[in-house]
């Protein structure tokens, strides 16, 4: 609309107008916040509550609940009393890193093993394709509670030709995720380096973070290895919670789910080039879901992390226990120490909030990307 | 060069390395549950104690949380890893001898030592007249009453067992008692926030004080009429009545804490708190014996005790460990942290805590006249105290009570049903 | 070469999924026990015990009640409910002796006359019906509330995300702290939420007895469990709305569509499938509701309100050492969700179909 045609008037009623809209605007606004300030603090509450509870002096968690004190730390008592109460009471280190090893491998190599199999079922034509798709959809239903029991007899009664097959399967992985990492992180290291590292450093670096990948899954078939030649039962190992929950059905399906919207010309011109499925898989499939690799990652981290139940089952010492289990060092004979509850539970969960807020965005752009929307 | 290098990491993948450790002692296993800190320390003080003076011997300590124990143990002796020595609860030890668990020790035990411990202790360790396990130290169960509150409300404190408070005085006594609470506080408190074991251990007496039973004691093959009759009921209804009327709460947040800050003037609760109590309020600390509901006075017993499993491979270890707990200055120092009634005659003797006029001198009167009783000596046991937290826990929440126990009844026949089976 | 690749997946899912279950029936058969006793072939009877219900009709209600509960018949409980008391020892006298095996497990009154239903595990069925009462409620709430929040972190406002961070964080914390955490919130007496309810509505509301009701311990459990999953179903929305073409608006807005219709017409039909993964998730996570009940109510909370079928398993199998009956349990609840799964999936595929 050209101004120049209109009179005082219209230009001050469209003025007006303009400062309602903008005013309705500011006050929609207002609103969205106020509404939005609201339910986060109902979603914040119980965990600053937490926080703040870790680092207060044991009588004062109690007396500070009938208040809104139960929010804000007191500086003047402030304390790590709690804090040094766990370290006393508990192997915290070494719960951790229980916790940090059983998480890394299971996703680790439930990532390679799930993302292997939704190829094949996404990708290859077998025989018994479509019947394997349908288990596993099935499969996806039964909670690991459900099978707990049974399972739990089942890895008590693991025979040493069992035992030996899993091993050496877990052998094969190992070498598998060797070179498969260290194919892959070539590039990765050009990237860091912007190509310009000597030859040297750059193979170091490679090798480097090859033995971080793969490393662990190392470190674990050595333990199955000692294992079987000790005999003895699964319970109250490292394996015993970490194999039953590397294949999983719904990773396997969301991976699926991606693979088949990746379009076919990819591949077809990779198998022109006379590349094999391992290597399209590796190097066509794996580059391309990134995405979806980051939110299987994720979404299983947090679920291993939490995992309680079948740690409590199959384990009995702080040796191989993970941090969850340790939760029940507090919940013994009176006097209950709430403090060192509220200590403990804060020092489980911090880390994972703060993995969460550093890569959160990532996260979101990852499922947004990855099709987790059915 | 790439390829020299990726054969490199193809040897390291397969060279596994297999460590193998150097053992000049014979490893003992042990486990315990985690009690409080005092007994905990105690009791590593003397595994490291015995690791340095046994020159054959290496106790290997696991401590178990006390809340899943038995679930553990269990678990363990399906998957056959047992540890050497096992610390558990008196009463699981019927349970534990059926299913071929536990060895006789009677034989690898210092025959001076056993004919000085507290005849009750032995009783708690023999099944069939073999002697299974022997525990450092027997429990003592009654109210700890802060003094100054009782006297302000004017109730009569019971000097010993002679003339302990009957069902009418005690509710009496928390009415008058109700008069002199501060506002955020309340009259008796149950330790509720306690899991597991503590519901069959202090109330299966009162229980039995009210004429019931958790079981037959005759035949141990029915709860049936014991555990929901109508004396059983009555004291449902009574208990119930304490928790409606707000003289008792089902969800205390601290209860321990409660009693030493003065908001609770009668604590129920055993020996284990002793140290803690004693310290907070000295000579306010007042020793009140189990009331009398009817049917005689009637309070629990039995501990933690060692035994030894079958799954041991160094049981001459273990008995030796078992021995050397058992020695009086060890006992001494247990006693000391955790309050409990020590189990040696020599030790009770030499300890002011429990000679006449001592702090502790009921327990000693219970456990000596027959108020201590044992807790139902069946291998169905682990189900009983099950159905007796949950009744227990339903009752206090106001759920009503001949369909509690009923209930209760329900899962004690069915396990009796199950282990016939 | 599939063999290869997929063979580690497939091998370990049959290791530790499907022999497991194919174990479980196997035990479910037997008498087993964790405790070492010996194990005997028990046929079906443990179904029978799980899947046996009956309904009967109750002698009339006697006027005037006992003062003292028989052994089988009507008295009336503290809280004035007529209660019917169900011991097998007197069941004969009043001819019903051949339900010995049985249990109430509801009683109601169709025209003067009392009827029962009765089971041989009321508990089962107890816990089955919890299953769906928190499924029910929590599916509907927990997605809309979901959709709610993606809606409100969609418009361009500044700080956003952070609100989303916020909003996310819950489910970034294990259950079991979380649990443990909201256990001293929802404490009688001095819980904070008592105490929030009572300064918003100025002590109009509460305290309320949340874990120590019967009626208020499985809400008290719904909302913890929505307060820590929603974020996640928030995402997944988010995602489906940024996939959302912005001319489709665009193009709705010249038509002359106000906010309202463009959710009702664009935003809608366009997360039909994100609507649809999320109450299927939701779905399945709901049957498997343990972890929050085991920490809040290990017994089941007041009067088994908050038993749930996972919960019955495993505290017949691990609690109880009853390894072949809670592998029947487990079993009968593999095959219920299985079924409502494939009803869901049907009732989707009939939905696109029209």
């Amino acid at each position: 609309m050209a101004t120049g045609t209109l009179s005082q008037r219209q230009r001050s009623d469209a003025q007006r107008r303009e400062t309602i809209a903008r005013t309705i605007r500011l006050v929609r606004r207002a609103l969205a916040y106020a509404f939005m300030i609201a339910l986060g603090f109902i979603f914040l509450f119980p965990i600053i509550f937490m926080l703040v509870a870790a680092f207060k002096p044991n009588d004062r968690v109690i007396a500070d609940l009938a208040s809104f004190r139960a929010f804000f730390p007191d500086p003047s008592t402030l304390t790590t009393a709690n804090i040094q109460d766990v370290f006393a009471r508990v192997p915290f280190e070494r719960l951790a890193f229980n916790s940090v090893f059983i998480t890394f491998v299971t996703v680790i190599a439930g990532l390679f093993v799930n993302s292997m199999a939704a190829f094949t079922l996404s990708r290859l034509r077998w025989v018994g394709r479509g019947l394997m798709l349908g288990i596993i959809v099935s499969l996806i239903i039964i909670p690991l509670e459900a099978i707990a029991v049974p399972l739990m007899m089942e890895v008590n009664e693991m025979g040493t030709a069992l035992n030996l097959v899993i091993t050496a399967l877990m052998g094969m992985l190992t070498v598998l995720l060797w070179i498969a990492v260290w194919n892959a992180s070539g590039g990765w290291v050009d990237d860091v380096g912007g190509g310009s590292l000597p030859a040297p450093a750059a193979w170091l670096l490679q090798a480097i973070f090859t033995a971080i990948i793969a490393l662990p899954l190392e470190i674990l078939t050595s333990m199955m290895i000692r294992q079987t030649i000790d005999g003895g039962t699964w319970l109250n190992t490292y394996h015993v919670q970490i194999l039953p929950f590397i294949a999983e059905p719904f990773s396997i399906f969301l991976f699926y789910q991606f693979f088949i919207g990746v379009p076919k010309d990819f591949d077809e011109a990779a198998y022109v080039d006379g590349a094999g499925p391992f290597r399209i898989y590796w190097q066509v499939m794996v580059p391309l879901s990134r995405p979806v690799f980051a939110t299987v990652a994720i979404l299983k981290f947090l679920q291993f992390w939490a995992a309680y139940l079948w740690p409590l089952m199959a384990t009995r010492s702080s040796d191989y226990r993970p941090l969850m289990v340790g939760m029940d060092f507090f919940q013994t004979q009176a006097p209950i120490r709430w403090g060192s509850i509220m200590g403990y539970a804060a020092m489980v969960t911090i880390p994972v909030l703060i993995i969460f807020l550093l890569f959160q965005k990532w996260f979101v752009q990852s499922v947004s990307s990855s099709g987790v929307k059915g | 060069m790439k390829a020299k290098i990726l054969v490199f990491l193809l040897i390291a993948a397969l060279v596994l390395p297999v460590t193998v450790m150097a053992q000049d002692k014979a490893e003992v296993t042990l486990w315990f549950h985690s009690g409080q800190g005092s007994e905990r320390d105690a009791l590593a003080a003397q595994i490291d104690a015995f690791n340095a003076e046994s020159a054959d011997y290496e106790i290997v300590p696991l401590e178990v949380p006390e809340g899943s124990y038995n679930d553990q143990v269990r678990a363990a002796a399906l998957a056959g890893d047992l540890p050497c020595v096992l610390d558990f609860d008196g009463p699981n030890i019927y349970a534990y001898v059926a299913s071929g668990d536990l060895i006789a020790i009677g034989d690898m035990m210092d025959a001076d030592m056993v004919g000085d411990v507290l005849p009750s202790i032995i009783a708690q360790g023999t099944v069939d007249d073999q002697l299974y396990s022997l525990g450092q130290f027997d429990s003592g169960l009654a109210f700890w009453g802060n003094r100054a509150m009782l006297e302000e409300a004017g109730v009569r404190i019971p000097e010993g067992i002679d003339d302990p408070w009957t069902l009418d005085e005690l509710n009496a006594a928390i009415e008058a008692l109700a008069g002199v609470v501060p506002e955020d506080g309340y009259v008796i408190d149950f330790q509720f926030t306690n899991t597991g074991e503590w519901y069959s251990y202090a109330f299966g007496p009162w229980i039995r004080s009210f004429g019931g039973d958790t079981i037959d004691r005759e035949t141990y093959e029915t709860a049936e009429g014991f555990l929901n009759g109508p004396e059983a009921v009555a004291f449902g209804e009574w208990f119930q009545g304490l928790f409606n009327s707000g003289y008792a709460t089902s969800t205390p947040v601290d209860p321990s804490a409660d009693f030493m800050e003065g908001r609770v003037p009668l604590s129920y609760v055993g020996h284990w708190m002793y140290p803690s109590y004693s310290e907070a309020l000295g000579d306010n600390l007042v020793l009140i014996p189990s009331p009398d509901f009817g049917n005689g006075a009637v309070t629990g017993m039995g501990s933690w005790n060692w035994g030894i499993t079958s799954m041991c491979e160094s049981p001459e270890g273990a008995a030796a460990f078992i021995n050397f707990l058992m020695e009086p200055d060890n006992i001494v120092a247990m006693t000391e942290a955790n309050g409990a009634v020590p189990a040696r005659l020599s030790v009770l003797a030499a300890d002011e805590r429990y000679a006449e006029g001592g702090d502790l001198y009921i327990y000693v009167q219970q456990l000596e006249n027959g108020i201590a009783i044992p807790r139902a000596q069946t291998a169905v046991y682990p189900a009983i105290s099950t159905a007796m937290e949950d009744a227990i826990n339903a009752i206090a929440r106001g759920e009503d009570v001949q369909s509690t126990l009923d209930g209760a009844v329900d899962t004690i026949d069915s396990a009796i049903e199950n282990l016939g089976s | 070469m599939a063999i290869l690749m997929g063979g580690p997946a497939f091998l370990l899912l049959g290791l530790f999924m499907i022999w497991p279950v194919i174990r479980g029936i196997d035990l479910s058969r037997t008498n087993q026990r964790f405790d070492g006793a010996q194990a005997a072939a028990v046929g079906w009877s443990n179904y029978d015990k799980i899947l046996s219900v009956n309904v009967i009709r109750l002698p009339d209600i006697p006027d005037p009640l006992p003062e003292q509960a028989p052994t089988a018949g009507w008295y009336r409980s503290n809280d004035g409910e007529l209660i019917f008391r169900w011991r097998a020892r007197g069941l004969e006298e009043i001819g019903l002796g051949q339900y010995a095996d049985y249990e109430i497990a509801r009683q109601f009154s169709i025209g003067g006359n009392q009827y029962a239903v009765i089971a041989k595990d009321p508990l089962f069925w107890k816990s089955l019906l919890n299953n769906f009462y928190f499924a029910l409620i929590v599916v509907p709430v927990q997605t809309g509330l979901a959709l709610l929040l993606a809606l409100l972190i969609n418009q361009k406002l500044p700080y956003r995300n952070v609100f989303r961070t916020v909003y996310f964080s819950p489910v970034a914390t294990a259950m079991v702290i979380i649990a443990v955490v909201w256990l001293f919130l929802y404490n009688p007496q001095f819980g904070l939420i008592n105490q929030m309810l009572d300064f918003i509505s100025g002590g109009k509301l509460g305290p309320y007895q949340w874990l120590q009701s019967s009626s208020m311990a499985m809400p008290a459990i719904m909302v913890m469990s929505i307060w820590q999953g929603v974020g996640f179903q928030m995402v997944i929305f988010l995602a489906g709305l940024q996939d959302i073409p912005e001319d489709l608006y665009e193009a709705s807005g010249i038509d002359g569509a106000n906010a309202w219709q463009k959710f009702r017409f664009v935003t809608l039909p366009m997360l039909r499938n994100t609507t649809i993964f999320v109450v299927l998730t939701t779905t399945i996570l709901a049957f498997r509701l343990f972890d929050q009940v085991n920490v809040m109510t290990p017994d089941g909370g007041p009067n088994q309100s908050t038993a749930t079928m996972v919960w019955y398993a495993i505290r017949r199998g691990w609690g109880q050492s009853e390894v072949g009956y809670a592998s029947a349990v487990s079993i009968v609840f593999v095959g219920i969700v299985l079924i409502i799964s494939l009803i869901q999936r049907g009732v989707i595929r009939s939905d696109t179909a029209e």
